[in-house]
């Protein structure tokens, strides 16, 4: 009997020692996964830490910085160097607008059409098109950029522009003439006959459509100096972040609830009139976010500027002359890394790693924000 | 507003909103067409003759009928090689040289036995008739010479043999010097003469017949200048025309001439029917011309090889249709002007493989801590963030980091290799394989975890052998996509592995050694290359190659997610 109590005794410490061993192997298997969890964490503050170790010393030299920020004279390699990076932020700038000027309507229509309009089928054959835009290398977008898009608008730009500004532009002058002469007959005219009505609507629509008629017959004879410029890149840069667009505002519109859409139809607007007044508002903190991550896209992007811009280190122009070859900091980054001298740390070393570290601030703050906008609809 | 303005404005959206799909749709073919045409021309196209001989000389490949080719070729080459070489060293100049020689001989014996006139000419006293009655004196002695070399420089110039002839005359105004001043020595032994008059003798009796002599050259070398330009693009166009030429030759492109229809014809249309000369302009300063060789050589007989080229190009090139696979399989020549793209294909695979085999492990095992561990709180979510915080990094920020932290800190290798690229790679699509594997394993319902648990299963007996397994398609689709991603990135790999130009390397070099991979060098190519417009087809090759890599990735991503989706359905 002593026996089997020693040996239930046994047992039980065994089984204490067991779970013990469990216990600890489980903290240490759960502590295993977390360190692995945190190299996300570990790499942005080691990419945090190097980029500012390496620009340290740029932003310690406040001379530089004044000119950095101020000046236009860019000249690294000389004797005496000059760090003046006011075209390119400029460059960037210019390039980063242009492009979200023609990629955050279109997307924000695509993203539209694709989750109000057409038939989920054809949605469902669209989302692999849009992916597939998305999945293209920049590099390719590049290559296109350079050796195909540039020669044609250098040879046929101001045509090819002319064209689309009057092909897209009539119709949309047109539409827009509508609402803007009911308003006014609203305004002004209210008691007024039917035949001035008439005849104020058509002045509207003729008014309109003269504006973008106009815009491109004055375009079609400009000459275009060089193929690779602000319009290229721009072009080309927002064929890439229209699938970002469209995607992350697909999904807010798809996430607005359905009782919105069915009562505003239901009280008898139209489906323009729902999407325009109902479900924008209703979606605007994704599509928000949407067109945050398609600018940053955008301002990261280093191949198709670099190969599309131009590189020319001036500020064009007049200054909206999208016409002229401009140069932006990603652009900057690569071309001149490979120049510096990357170990011995010279100025110009530092002074690319203080470009990538405005970057990555924008970078970072932009993501703040998108974070910040996705919590507070997710929170309402 | 009135209804049927409300309508039309609802019409008119919904066109607007189709018209922009349409739109994307364009895009997409405008932008795919032009890289596969011209992509599929890489590997696809009509080869002349060059090529087959660059694959069998260098690559010991012989295509099918190649010796049968070569033979109509040579055949078709050997008639305008004749005409050439008759043209460049014409033998009837033989007694020409002997009665060039023998005219100047007489001229200066003349010069010797007309001593007393010259003298007496000496001796005139006003300085202007004495100068006259030199340069006459000179005149008449020389003309003889003059008009001999003029007839030789003129026959060369219309019956060719300009070079040869060239040389005769080259071989005339180095000898003439001392021959003149033996001359005119036995003439100053005669008589004493001041030094002014000697000068003077000097100066017409040698300078004369010289500047003669170097005017017909100056004609004659423009000429030849001409043709030598000539004959440098025939030589661009068919390679060298003998084999003790082509072994003089250090690079591949000098070596053979076109190999491919559209270069052949280029430089055809460039090169050989259109000559660049050298002209001085208004302002006296040099300039290169590019003229008509047809006008130029008008009357030479150059002109017959012009239009013997342009009738025979064909069988001289020998153009035919040939598919070139091994556009991917080999190595490149001379700068990618020859040969394949093997060498990025493999450091694109490389370096790909290397960031997935890095990021994918990490990638899932974060993610089941975040599905299955986490419990909400402020380090999960500041863990979450960094995530969100990583994945909006600009990739070119990713590639200075590279460089100065893997690189320049912690030497992970001298300098860029496939290792220090694929870290970096590995860190670009980590947050994409963490998102992409936790809705995996959200989307595996609670009852799979509740069964596991409530058979017995502890919580990582559960996890491996039920949860994984039923998230792995979707866990796969996430790391194939950003696979894609990964071979298509260039920003951080510029600093960190890639090189333009290199060898395909082997499995253990990829820890020391830096790689040329596909982005980089599309990049290169068209960017930096000397002879960017000659390679056209190998760029095109290149991005079609890398774009065809990424959307297959892409492509079977698609397809697992689909049936995916079809299994959830059932």
């Amino acid at each position: 009997m002593n026996k089997t109590h020693k040996d239930r005794a046994k047992e039980l410490i065994m089984d204490r020692h067991n779970s013990a061993r469990k216990a600890f192997m489980g903290w240490l298997g759960r502590s295993v996964l977390l360190c692995i969890t945190a190299v996300p964490t570990l790499a942005i503050v080691f990419i945090l830490f190097f980029i500012l170790k390496e620009s340290m010393p740029f932003f310690d030299n406040l001379g530089y910085v004044k000119e950095f920020f101020t000046s236009t004279n860019w000249a690294p390699s000389k004797e005496a160097p000059h760090f003046g990076a006011l075209s390119i932020f400029y460059g960037t700038a210019m390039v980063t607008i242009g492009s979200c000027a023609i990629a955050v309507p279109l997307g924000i229509t695509v993203a539209v059409c694709l989750s109000e309009i057409v038939s989920p089928r054809i949605a469902q054959t669209f989302k692999p098109i849009i992916e597939l835009l998305a999945a293209i290398p920049s590099v390719a977008y590049g290559f296109f950029a350079l050796v195909v898009f540039a020669p044609i608008l250098q040879n046929h730009g101001g045509a090819l522009i002319s064209s689309v500004i009057i092909v897209a532009g009539i119709p949309l002058a047109a539409l827009a003439s509508m609402p803007a002469s009911e308003i006014a007959i609203g305004r002004l005219f209210k008691g007024a006959k039917q035949t001035p009505k008439t005849i104020l609507r058509w002045g509207f629509a003729i008014a309109f459509a003269a504006i973008p008629l106009w815009a491109g017959f004055s375009v079609f004879s400009i000459e275009i100096n060089s193929g690779t410029n602000a319009l290229n890149a721009s072009i080309i840069l927002a064929i890439m972040a229209i699938p970002t667009i469209v995607s992350i505002s697909q999904d807010a519109l798809s996430a607005v609830g359905r009782d919105m859409r069915e009562g505003s139809l239901a009280l008898g607007s139209t489906r323009f009139e729902t999407i325009v007044k109902v479900m924008l508002p209703c979606a605007k903190s994704g599509i928000a976010v949407a067109v945050i991550l398609g600018f940053m896209r955008v301002i990261g992007e280093t191949m198709v500027v670099w190969m599309a811009s131009g590189n020319s280190l001036k500020i064009p122009e007049p200054f909206y002359n999208f016409f002229e070859p401009v140069r932006t900091l990603t652009a900057t980054i690569a071309g001149e890394m490979g120049e510096a001298d990357q170990s011995t740390g010279s100025a110009r070393y530092h002074v690319l790693f203080a470009m990538s570290f405005c970057l990555l601030m924008t970078g970072m703050l932009m993501n703040a924000a998108s974070q910040w906008i996705g919590s507070k609809k997710s929170g309402k | 507003m009135k209804t049927s303005t409300r309508k039309v404005l609802d019409k008119s959206f919904t066109l607007t909103s189709y018209a922009s799909l349409a739109l994307m749709c364009l895009v997409i073919v405008l932008f795919l067409a032009p890289i596969i045409v011209n992509g599929i021309g890489a590997v696809v196209f009509r080869a002349t003759v060059e090529h087959d001989k660059f694959l069998y000389e260098t690559l010991g490949r012989e295509s099918s009928g190649y010796r049968e080719e070569l033979e109509k070729s040579n055949a078709a080459r050997k008639p305008l090689y004749e005409m050439m070489a008759h043209f460049e060293k014409s033998d009837n100049y033989g007694h020409l040289v002997e009665k060039i020689n023998a005219a100047r001989a007489q001229c200066l014996s003349k010069l010797e036995s007309e001593a007393d006139i010259i003298f007496a000419a000496l001796d005139i006293e006003d300085s202007r008739e004495r100068l006259e009655k030199v340069r006459a004196i000179a005149d008449a002695a020389w003309s003889p010479y003059i008009n001999e070399i003029s007839a030789l420089a003129d026959d060369s110039l219309h019956n060719g043999g300009t070079l040869s002839a060239a040389e005769i005359l080259k071989k005339q105004s180095n000898s003439l010097p001392g021959a003149a001043k033996l001359a005119l020595n036995s003439l100053y032994e005669k008589k004493k003469l001041s030094f002014q008059q000697k000068s003077m003798l000097r100066r017409n009796f040698t300078s004369f017949p010289m500047s003669a002599l170097a005017q017909n050259l100056e004609k004659l070398e423009q000429a030849n200048a001409a043709y030598n330009s000539f004959k440098k693009g025939v030589a661009e166009l068919l390679g060298p025309s003998t084999a003790a030429e082509k072994e003089k030759l250090n690079l591949l492109r000098q070596k053979y001439g076109q190999p491919r229809e559209n270069l052949a014809r280029d430089v055809f249309e460039q090169s050989v029917l259109h000559i660049s000369v050298a002209e001085k302009d208004a302002e006296g300063r040099d300039v290169v011309r590019k003229v008509e060789s047809a006008e130029y050589f008008k009357g030479t007989p150059v002109e017959e090889m012009i239009s013997y080229m342009q009738k025979n190009m064909p069988q001289m090139m020998q153009y035919h249709w040939t598919v070139y696979l091994g556009f991917f399989f080999d190595n490149p020549y001379d700068s990618n002007i020859f040969g394949g793209i093997w060498p990025m294909i493999l450091g694109t695979f490389y370096l790909t493989v290397g960031a997935m085999l890095i990021a994918a492990p990490l990638g899932v095992i974060a993610a089941i801590y975040f599905s299955e561990y986490a419990k909400p709180g402020r380090l999960v979510s500041l863990l979450r963030m960094c995530v969100g915080t990583l994945a909006g990094v600009p990739s070119i920020v990713f590639g200075l980091f590279g460089l100065s932290f893997l690189i320049n800190t912690l030497r992970v290798s001298e300098s860029k290799s496939v290792l220090a690229g694929a870290i970096t790679l590995a860190l670009l699509i980590l947050p994409t394989i963490i998102k992409a594997s936790e809705e995996a394993l959200k989307s595996v319902p609670n009852s799979f975890r509740e069964a596991a648990l409530g058979l017995g299963a502890g919580k990582w007996k559960s996890i491996y052998s039920v949860i994984l397994p039923s998230a792995l398609p979707g866990m796969l689709t996430g790391i194939i996509i950003s696979m894609g991603r990964a071979a298509g990135e260039t920003a951080p790999i510029i600093f960190t592995a890639a090189t333009s130009t290199g060898a395909a390397l082997a499995v253990w070099e990829v820890f020391t050694q830096a790689t040329p991979a596909l982005p980089w060098n599309i990049y290169n190519m068209c960017s930096e290359h000397e002879m960017a417009d000659k390679v056209q087809h190998v760029q095109y090759g290149m991005v079609l190659t890398l774009i065809a890599i990424v959307l297959t990735l892409n492509m079977v991503a698609i397809l697992i997610r689909a049936k995916i989706q079809k299994k959830l359905k059932n």
